[in-house]
C-alpha cells in the first residue's frame, strides 16, 4: 500500500508534468557558441603599437560611448604615450583623475629620474612601486583579461611601445546603500539587510564573524554576465564533502547568465521535480551568519540581495532569526504557531470541502445548521466554491504584487468588497468560505519563508481536489505522499526532513522548539560532521545566583 | 520514468477519477432530522420526522417561519416509512444529527425491540441519542411542539435530559448503546425517561406558542418508563424514579428536601453518590444487598437548626439517609409489586455473582424477583453548610 502511494505520487508529480517539462527541455539542444567563440578570439596578446590597440579594443566594444579613451604623454619630454581606458559610470571618476592621470603626467617633475621612466620591460613595475597610489594593481598580458578588468571597473593603462597593460582596481558606480531587509522583517534585532553589491554583502557577514577561518572563494560564472559567485564557510565547521560538491556543482554551470541567485539555485539544486524549495534564500545577513556558525555554506551572488544558503532543511524555511533574538519560550511558542499555520493554510479549504461534503455527521448540530443555513441558495457544488475564491484570491495576491505601487489601494479596496461582500450578497458563495479563505491566506503569511508558503499554495489546491473526489480519505493519501515525498528529499546530501526523518535526539532542541542556549550547545548533527561542539559544557552557561553570597 | 511506467498510470488515474465524487453531498441537498418519533397504527409504523428549517434557525430571514417541520409517513417497516417520507420533502433524509428518538407509549407497550433495529443497523445513525417515551400520547404530537429559547424541539428535548439528569436526578438519559445491552441480556430490564406533553397539541405547532412569555404549550420531562423486555409495563412516580437513580448510582447532583423536627424542612444537595450492589446468598436464597454513600451540602435550610453543631450535622445526615433509603425502598416496592419488572439488574448480579445458582432462578426469576429480600444500607456524610451557618430568622432577633 504504501509503496503504491509512493509511486503515486511520485508519478502524479514527475511523469505527468515534470515528464513533460523534461522532454521540452531535452529537445531544445543548445546551438549557438557565439559567446564561446567570442572569448576564443581575444586569448591573442596585446600589440605594441598603442594606437593599434586603442581601436582594436574600440572595435570590439562597437565604439559605445561609454568608454573612455584619455591618451597623453608622460616622461621626461613626453616621450612615453599613454592610454588611459575606463568605462564611465563604472570606474571612479575622481580616483582616475587624482592618481592616475594627474601623477603619471606630473611624475616626470617630481621624481627627476626621468631616465627610469623610458622604454622597457620593467616600465610597469616602476610605474607599480613608485607612481601609482591606488591599492589594487594587475598585469594584463592579453585582451580576454583586459576586457574583463575593464568590464569590471578596472581602469587599464597602456603604454605605447609594450605589450602589456596595467589595469588599476578603481571600480566606483552608484550603488544601494545598506538598508533594512523587506521580505523578512523582524521586530527585535539587525535591521541590515545584503545589497546588489557582493563586496557589501562579503563585508556583512565578515563583521559578524571574525574568524580568519571564515573562507571565502569567488567564481565568475556567466559566459556573458561573467557574475561572480561568492561561496563563504567556516573552514573546519562545514562539511568539506559538501564545499566540494557546492564547487563541483558550480563549476558545471554552462549559462550565458546570472541575474539572480534564483539561477544558481535551480542549476545546483539536488532535485528539480519538487515543490519544496531545497535552497534557502535570505536576505538577512544575520540569517547568513547563523548559517555559517551552524556548518552551512552560504552562496553570495553579485547583483542579488538574496543569499543562498546550504544545505537547506524542511525546518530551516520555519526559523526566523528572531527566534534566537527573543526569549526562549516566546520562540518556542512562535515556532509551533509557524508548524500550526503550515498545517491550516495546506489544509482548510480540503478538511472544509471533505467535512462538508462527505461527512456531515462529523460536525456539532449546530455548526451544520449554521453552516448550512448560508449554503441555502448557493448554486455551486463547495469544491467550486472554494476554488472560486481561492483562485479570485491568488488573483488579487498577484495583482497586488504586481501593479504600480499607486494604485494598489484600489486593488485592495475592490477586492475586500468583492470577496467580502458583494459576493456573499449575491450568494455566489458562502460566508463560511469566505472565512475559510481569510484563515489560508493569513496564515500562509505566517510561513517565514516565501518560496515555501509558494509550494503550499500549490499544494493547497491539490489537497482540495483530493478533498472533493475522496472526502478525508483524499486528505489522508495526499498527506502520505507529502510525507514521503518529503522524507525522499535531499540537500546537498542532507536528508531533507532531519533531524525528524532521520531523528537526531540531539538536534531537537532547536528544532520544533527552541531550548535556551544553556541547554543545546551543539551544531547541526549532519550538516556540520566535524567540529560538532559550539560549547563545551553548555549547563556552565545556565544562569543561576552567585554561591556563597547570602 | 519510462514510457511503460507512464502506460501503467493512465488506467490508474481514469479509475481514480471515474469515481468522481463518489457518495458526495452538498450541504443544501440535506434535510436534517433532529427527532424522530415512531409510532403505531394498527400493524404499521408511523414515523414523524422532526425536520430543521436552517434558515430560520440562523436568522437569514425577516419572513416568519417556524423553525421545524415535521413529516409524517405510514410504513410496514421503519425504513419503508422513511423513504416514503421523501415523496413529500425535497431533499434526502439526513439522520446522522438526530438527537432525540420518541416512541409513542403505545408502541411500547407492544414492544420496542423491532423498531431499534433500524436504529441499530443503519449507518446514518449515530449511537449518541437519547430515546423516550411519550406518555399517553403519540410521539408524533409531542414532535410538533415547538419551543422557546431552544428553538430545535430534538435539541430541546436532548439537552433537558442531560441537563435533568445531571442536575435533578429523577430522569435516565438511555443512548441506544444502552437500551440494546439492557435488551439482550438477561435479568436486567431497561428504563426509558418518559415525556409529556401539557397543553394543547394543536396551539404547540403554531409559531405564536413560541411568541407568548407563559408558553401554553410545553413538553416536559419526567418519570422513568419501566420495560419488561422490550415492552413498557408501566410508569414510575418521581421519588420512585430518583429511588431507581440511586440504586442504579445514576445520581450526579440532585436535590433532597427533608423535614426536620418540629415541621421545618431542609434541602440538602447531594455533591457524590456511589452505590455498591451485592448479591449474598442467605438461608439458602439469594439476595440484595444494596450500600450507598453519600455526600451532601447543605443547599437551604428552613428551621431554626444551628448548624454548627456536631449532634444537629448527625441529626441532618440521618434525616437524609432516612428520606434517600425511602426513595430506594418505594422503587424496589413498586418494581416488585406493580411492574413486576427487574428494572435493577438484580438478576445480573445474582448471575455474576453465583453463576450456579442463578441456573436454578433463571427460568422463574419473575417470580424469584418479587421474593427477593433487599437490604439497603444508606450512608450520608454532610461536608459542607454553605455560607451561613444559622438560618436568618434567628440571627435578626438577637
Amino acid at each position: 500500500m504504501v509503496k503504491l502511494v509512493l509511486g503515486f505520487s511520485h508519478s502524479i508529480g514527475q511523469v505527468f508534468i515534470m515528464g513533460y517539462i523534461k522532454r521540452i527541455i531535452t529537445r531544445k539542444k543548445p546551438t549557438n557558441n557565439s559567446g564561446q567563440k567570442r572569448s576564443r578570439a581575444d586569448k591573442s596578446s596585446l600589440k605594441k603599437n598603442l594606437g593599434e590597440n586603442i581601436k582594436t579594443i574600440k572595435g570590439i566594444l562597437g565604439q559605445s560611448p561609454d568608454v573612455v579613451v584619455r591618451q597623453f604623454r608622460a616622461g621626461e619630454d613626453g616621450e612615453l604615450a599613454v592610454g588611459v581606458i575606463y568605462i564611465e559610470g563604472l570606474a571612479d571618476r575622481d580616483l582616475i583623475q587624482d592618481f592616475i592621470i594627474s601623477v603619471m603626467m606630473q611624475g616626470r617633475n617630481k621624481t627627476g629620474k626621468d631616465s627610469e621612466l623610458s622604454f622597457g620591460d620593467g616600465i610597469f613595475k616602476r610605474l607599480t612601486d613608485l607612481m601609482l597610489p591606488v591599492g589594487d594593481v594587475k598585469d594584463i598580458p592579453d585582451y580576454d583579461s583586459l576586457f574583463s578588468a575593464l568590464l569590471t571597473g578596472d581602469t587599464v593603462i597602456l603604454i605605447n611601445g609594450c605589450k602589456k597593460g596595467l589595469a588599476v582596481s578603481s571600480g566606483g558606480w552608484d550603488k544601494r546603500s545598506i538598508e533594512e531587509p523587506t521580505s523578512q522583517t523582524v521586530v527585535r534585532g539587525s535591521k541590515e539587510g545584503f545589497t546588489e553589491t557582493l563586496r557589501t554583502n562579503t563585508a556583512l557577514i565578515r563583521r559578524r564573524i571574525k574568524d580568519p577561518s571564515l573562507w571565502m572563494e569567488v567564481k565568475s560564472i556567466g559566459r556573458r554576465t561573467r557574475t561572480d559567485v561568492a561561496v563563504m564557510y567556516i573552514k573546519g565547521v562545514a562539511n568539506d564533502r559538501i564545499v566540494e560538491e557546492i564547487h563541483r556543482r558550480l563549476d558545471r554551470i554552462d549559462i550565458d547568465g546570472i541575474l539572480e541567485s534564483g539561477y544558481i539555485e535551480e542549476l545546483i539544486q539536488d532535485e528539480t521535480y519538487t515543490l519544496f524549495p531545497t535552497v534557502f534564500n535570505t536576505e538577512r545577513p544575520d540569517i547568513a551568519a547563523g548559517a555559517l556558525l551552524e556548518g552551512r555554506i552560504a552562496l553570495i551572488v553579485d547583483g542579488t540581495p538574496f543569499a543562498l544558503l546550504v544545505p537547506a532543511l524542511f525546518a530551516h524555511f520555519f526559523y526566523t532569526s528572531e527566534d534566537y533574538s527573543q526569549r526562549a519560550d516566546i520562540a518556542t511558542l512562535l515556532r509551533l504557531l509557524r508548524y500550526l499555520c503550515f498545517f491550516l493554510t495546506l489544509l482548510i479549504p480540503s478538511f472544509y470541502i471533505a467535512i462538508t461534503t462527505f461527512h456531515q455527521e462529523m460536525i456539532p448540530t449546530q455548526l451544520l445548521i449554521s453552516l448550512k443555513a448560508q449554503r441555502e441558495g448557493v448554486p455551486f457544488p463547495a469544491i467550486l466554491e472554494a476554488l472560486l475564491m481561492e483562485v479570485t484570491f491568488e488573483i488579487l495576491r498577484e495583482a497586488g504584487l504586481r501593479m504600480p505601487r499607486a494604485v494598489g489601494q484600489a486593488v485592495a479596496i475592490v477586492g475586500a468588497l468583492v470577496l467580502g461582500e458583494a459576493a456573499v450578497q449575491a450568494g455566489i458563495v458562502s460566508p463560511a468560505m469566505v472565512i475559510v479563505v481569510s484563515i489560508t491566506a493569513i496564515s500562509s503569511f505566517v510561513i517565514p519563508s516565501y518560496n515555501l508558503a509558494i509550494s503550499i499554495r500549490i499544494m493547497r489546491f491539490i489537497m482540495m481536489f483530493l478533498a472533493a473526489v475522496f472526502g478525508l480519505f483524499g486528505i489522508a493519501i495526499g498527506l502520505l505522499a507529502i510525507i514521503l515525498h518529503l522524507c525522499s528529499l535531499r540537500s546537498f546530501g542532507i536528508p531533507y526532513m532531519m533531524p525528524m526523518s532521520p531523528f537526531v535526539a540531539a538536534d531537537q532542541a532547536d528544532t520544533l522548539v527552541r531550548v535556551p542556549y544553556w541547554g543545546f550547545f551543539t551544531r547541526p548533527r549532519l550538516i556540520a560532521q566535524t567540529d560538532m561542539v559550539r560549547q563545551q559544557r553548555p549547563s556552565d552557561a545556565e544562569p543561576r545566583p552567585p554561591e556563597g553570597n547570602e | 520514468m519510462k514510457p511503460r511506467t507512464m502506460l501503467l498510470l493512465i488506467p490508474i488515474i481514469f479509475v481514480i477519477l471515474l469515481t468522481a465524487c463518489w457518495s458526495k453531498r452538498e450541504l443544501n441537498e440535506l434535510s436534517v432530522v433532529s427527532a424522530l418519533g415512531i409510532d403505531k397504527h394498527g400493524e404499521d409504523y408511523i414515523v414523524t420526522a422532526q425536520i430543521i428549517n436552517p434558515r430560520q434557525i440562523a436568522q437569514q430571514t425577516l419572513d416568519i417561519q417556524t423553525p421545524i417541520t415535521t413529516y409524517r409517513a405510514k410504513g410496514q417497516t421503519l425504513f419503508e416509512a422513511v423513504r416514503r417520507l421523501t415523496l413529500e420533502i425535497p431533499r434526502e433524509l439526513y439522520l446522522s444529527h438526530v438527537r432525540t428518538v420518541i416512541f409513542g407509549e403505545e408502541l411500547a407497550r407492544d414492544g420496542i425491540e423491532k423498531a431499534l433495529d433500524l436504529l441499530l443497523r443503519d449507518h446514518q445513525f449515530r449511537a449518541d441519542f437519547y430515546m423516550m417515551v411519550a406518555r399517553e400520547e403519540k410521539a408524533e404530537r409531542v414532535l410538533d411542539v415547538l419551543t422557546p429559547l431552544e428553538q430545535i424541539p430534538g435539541n430541546m428535548i436532548y439537552s433537558a435530559l442531560e441537563t435533568s439528569e445531571s442536575r435533578w436526578g429523577p430522569t435516565h438519559a438511555a443512548d441506544l448503546e444502552e437500551l440494546a445491552v439492557y435488551l439482550s441480556a438477561e435479568g436486567k430490564n431497561p428504563v426509558l425517561t418518559g415525556i409529556i406533553l401539557e397543553g394543547s397539541a394543536q396551539t404547540g405547532m403554531d409559531i405564536e406558542n413560541i411568541e407568548k412569555v407563559d408558553v401554553p404549550t410545553t413538553v416536559q420531562i419526567g418519570h422513568l418508563a419501566a420495560f419488561k423486555g422490550d415492552r413498557l409495563v408501566g410508569w414510575l412516580n418521581e421519588n420512585e424514579s430518583r429511588g431507581y437513580n440511586h440504586i442504579m448510582g445514576n445520581t450526579k447532583n440532585s436535590v433532597v428536601t427533608i423535614p426536620l423536627q418540629g415541621g421545618g424542612k431542609m434541602a440538602i444537595e447531594i455533591t457524590g453518590h456511589r452505590t455498591d450492589i451485592k448479591a449474598v446468598m442467605k438461608n439458602g436464597g439469594a439476595g440484595i444487598e444494596i450500600e450507598a454513600r453519600l455526600e451532601a451540602n447543605v443547599g437551604e435550610a428552613q428551621c431554626a437548626a444551628e448548624l454548627d453543631e456536631s449532634q444537629v450535622l448527625q441529626y441532618i445526615q440521618e434525616a437524609l439517609e432516612r428520606e434517600v433509603k425511602g426513595y430506594m425502598e418505594a422503587a424496589i416496592r413498586s418494581a416488585k409489586q406493580d411492574l413486576k419488572s427487574d428494572i435493577f439488574g438484580f438478576g445480573d448480579i445474582v448471575y455474576r455473582t453465583y453463576p450456579k445458582v442463578w441456573k436454578d432462578l433463571s427460568s422463574s426469576w419473575e417470580d424469584e424477583f418479587i421474593r427477593l429480600p433487599v437490604r439497603i444500607k444508606v450512608n450520608a456524610k454532610i461536608k459542607g453548610i454553605g455560607t451561613t451557618t444559622q438560618a436568618f430568622k434567628k440571627e435578626s432577633k438577637e
